[in-house]
Formats: structure tokens, C-alpha cells, sequence
């Protein structure tokens, strides 16, 4: 099974949903046709109608039916989940303790071992020194490291990472509409141009709120993490599955392919923007969604983090 | 050739502009609601048996009858009568004159 149980819990959350509106939608619809029939006056569409009504009422029964079971199914999937978490609930704590009695010498980097995603792992004294973690502001360290020779003294991005706390206060939650920040998810290293290059993605494609920017850089690491997005190899892309090839994929970002992206480059995103990608590749993220639409796609979805923004599903 | 009367086209022309905002949203919902299935699917369908499999074929189902009927036929519909208002107006503008 390759689905964790946050993302089991909103599959299930949005089936609940789609139950409810195809079934209020196809009535809504039903209604509209019928109106329309009584305008014109006319017996054949009325009769018409009438089949269609009927179809109408076997496809929501048939829909219903099947969905609630559906429903049930993953419920008791998820309840099997929150009984075998006993076990990572306990191997947590430990090393939230362990994590604090690094924290209080402060002294992390001289330890012999830290926390990576799944269990502690025993890292070389003078490697770590030679490295920048990212540091979640749960207390969980980041799997990945920055390393020196992928960034130079003094670069910002380095810096503040270096300073082992990531600011989320600017970051809103928006629980109603799927969007929960979050610290402690995967990691990824990148050169300071691929960090450009992405800052400039994400500037093109957002509306430069912190929230909104975090959005769309969420939305790129989402599909890096999706086992279900795209398999560059089976696509015949010969290349690693991460951001920056997710970003400039073809038929992935328009933004990117057609050049909107250039005026961002070399440093001029938005502060707001290198931010949210700088704390997006240190692991903090806003919502599950894998997809958006500009704002002016009111068909598409109505979850937005910000009324300018995109609207994700 | 039908002649149809229509005596309010305010109402026709609103009718129609929510019937296609309708097709757009089951659109949407279906597409969420094949995504669903398909993780359902992968995840479980080999080691949950017959019943789930039979939800699922039933939902496929509904999902065809959706993508490939519904959304389309409403669609149309809309477009079909959404010509209808124009040509009413038209018409109304001419006799007018």
C-alpha cells in the first residue's frame, strides 16, 4: 500500500463531498432542464425530459449505493491505520526526547547522530560539520542536508536555514479548504540556480502571497511525491523524478514553457516567494492537492488560500 | 420545422447559463471521483475481493455514464438553447422594427 493515512483521510473527505454534490448537482441540472422544457412549450422535449429524469434518478441511487460502501471501505481502512500507529506514536516520541536533549546542548552538530525521516541514523562528526540542516519547527529534523558546496557562505537561503527555525507565522491556515501548514515532510537539495529557477516558476504562477506562493511550490514537491504523477521514464523523459524537472516538464507549467517565468530569474521573485520556496524544500508544505487553476477558473475549484490566488484540487 | 414559442428568454438564457456551470462542476467531481478510485484501486482492490471490485465496476460505470452522456448531453443542451435565446432576441429586435 503506498498511501499514508493524511492523505487516505482527504480522499475519503472529498468522496463524502462528491457524493453530496453530483448527486444535489444532477438534481440542480435535472430541474434546470425541466424549467427549460415548460419554456418552450414543447410535448417531444418534455417526453424527453421525462427519460432523462428517469436516468437521472437510477444513476444517482446507483451512485450513492456504491460510494457509501466505498466510504465504509476506506473508514475501516483508516481505523486500521490509527491502531497500528501505536508503534510509530512510541518510536515519535523517543525521538522527540532524544531531539530535545540535542537541542538543550546546543551543540547538534557535534553529536554523533540525528534524526533523518524514519528512525535515527548514525552520521560521520566531521560530515555534519560541513553541513546546514533544516530544522522543522515541530522539532523534527529535516532528511536532507544543504550542503557547503552546493551553497556559498553568506547566501540567504543557506542562512536562514542555518538558524535551525523556520518562520510559518506568516503562513494562514485554511482547514475548511484543505489548506493545514505543515513541518517535517521531505527535504530536497538544490544548486542556487536550480533555487532560481524555481523561485522564478513559482513567482510567475502565484499571486506572491506567502500563502499562495507556498501553494504552488507545495504543488510541484506534491507531484515529486505522488507515485501517481508522472513516471518521467514511462513518458520516455529520461530523467530524476524532482522539482525542478516536475516544474519544467513539458505540458506541466505553461508559465515555464512559455518564457513568463524569465523576468523572476536571477534573484528578482518576490522576497515572499523565495521564502515560501526556501521552507517548501526544508519540508514545510500547505496542503495534499496536486493540481490548480488560475483564479479566474471559478468551474474548477473553490479551495483558495488566498481570495487572489489559485484555486487547487 | 419545430416552431417554438418562447415567452421569457431572461429566464431561458439563465436556465441555460446554469445548466452549463452544472456540466462543469459534475466534470469536475467525476474527474475527482475517477482519481479516487483509481488510488482505491491500486491500494487495495487485490487484497479486498469480489465486493469491492463490484463497487468499483459499478462506479466505473457511472463514471462512462457521466463523462461520456451526462456532462456532454447538458453541455449541448445549453449550447442548443443558449441559440435559441440569441435567435429569440434577434427576432424580437426585428419585429420591433
Amino acid at each position: 500500500m503506498n498511501i499514508n493515512l493524511g492523505e487516505l483521510i482527504r480522499l475519503k473527505n472529498r468522496l463524502v463531498d462528491i457524493d453530496d454534490n453530483i448527486s444535489t448537482t444532477l438534481s440542480s441540472a435535472n430541474a434546470e432542464v425541466n424549467n427549460i422544457s415548460s419554456l418552450l412549450s414543447s410535448s417531444g422535449l418534455s417526453n424527453a425530459c421525462s427519460i432523462v429524469e428517469e436516468e437521472i434518478s437510477v444513476l444517482v441511487y446507483t451512485l450513492k449505493t456504491n460510494l457509501e460502501k466505498i466510504e465504509e471501505f476506506m473508514s475501516t481502512q483508516i481505523n486500521k491505520y490509527e491502531i497500528t500507529n501505536e508503534e510509530a506514536v512510541k518510536e515519535l516520541k523517543e525521538l522527540i526526547n532524544l531531539l530535545n536533549s540535542l537541542s538543550s546542548d546546543k551543540n547538534i552538530y557535534g553529536n554523533d547522530s540525528q534524526f533523518v525521516a524514519g528512525g535515527l541514523k548514525n552520521i560521520n562528526t566531521n560530515a555534519a560539520l560541513g553541513e546546514i540542516t533544516a530544522v522543522g519547527v515541530g522539532g523534527i529534523v529535516g532528511e536532507s542536508m544543504l550542503t557547503g558546496s552546493k551553497f556559498e557562505q553568506g547566501n540567504a537561503f543557506q542562512n536562514n536555514n542555518a538558524n535551525n527555525q523556520i518562520d510559518i507565522s506568516v503562513y494562514n491556515n485554511k482547514p475548511e479548504y484543505g489548506f493545514v501548514v505543515t513541518t517535517g515532510n521531505k527535504t530536497y537539495n538544490l544548486t542556487p540556480e536550480e533555487y532560481d529557477l524555481l523561485c522564478s516558476i513559482v513567482a510567475a504562477e502565484s499571486d506572491h502571497s506567502y500563502d499562495d506562493a507556498l501553494g504552488v511550490v507545495t504543488t510541484i514537491l506534491n507531484r515529486c511525491e505522488d507515485p501517481n504523477w508522472i513516471n518521467f521514464v514511462e513518458i520516455g523523459y529520461h530523467m530524476e523524478n524532482n522539482p525542478i524537472n516536475q516544474a519544467t516538464c513539458p505540458h506541466q507549467f505553461v508559465v515555464y514553457q512559455h518564457g513568463l517565468n524569465q523576468r523572476f530569474l536571477n534573484g528578482n521573485a518576490p522576497e515572499s516567494v523565495q521564502k515560501a520556496v526556501m521552507d517548501a524544500l526544508a519540508g514545510v508544505r500547505n496542503h495534499d492537492y496536486l493540481s490548480f487553476r488560475s483564479n479566474d477558473s471559478t468551474g474548477y475549484s473553490w479551495n483558495m488560500i488566498t481570495d487572489t490566488g489559485n484555486r487547487y484540487l | 420545422m419545430a416552431i417554438y414559442s418562447i415567452t421569457d428568454v431572461n429566464n431561458l438564457e439563465e436556465s441555460s447559463s446554469n445548466l452549463s456551470s452544472y456540466a462543469q462542476t459534475l466534470q469536475n467531481d467525476t474527474e475527482s471521483l475517477a482519481y479516487i478510485l483509481k488510488m482505491v484501486k491500486e491500494n487495495w482492490q487485490n487484497e479486498a475481493g469480489a465486493d469491492l471490485a463490484s463497487y468499483i465496476y459499478e462506479l466505473q460505470s457511472c463514471i462512462n455514464s457521466l463523462s461520456n452522456t451526462i456532462v456532454p448531453t447538458l453541455n449541448k443542451f445549453s449550447k442548443t438553447m443558449n441559440i435559441l435565446a440569441q435567435e429569440t432576441r434577434i427576432n424580437q429586435n426585428n419585429t420591433m422594427n
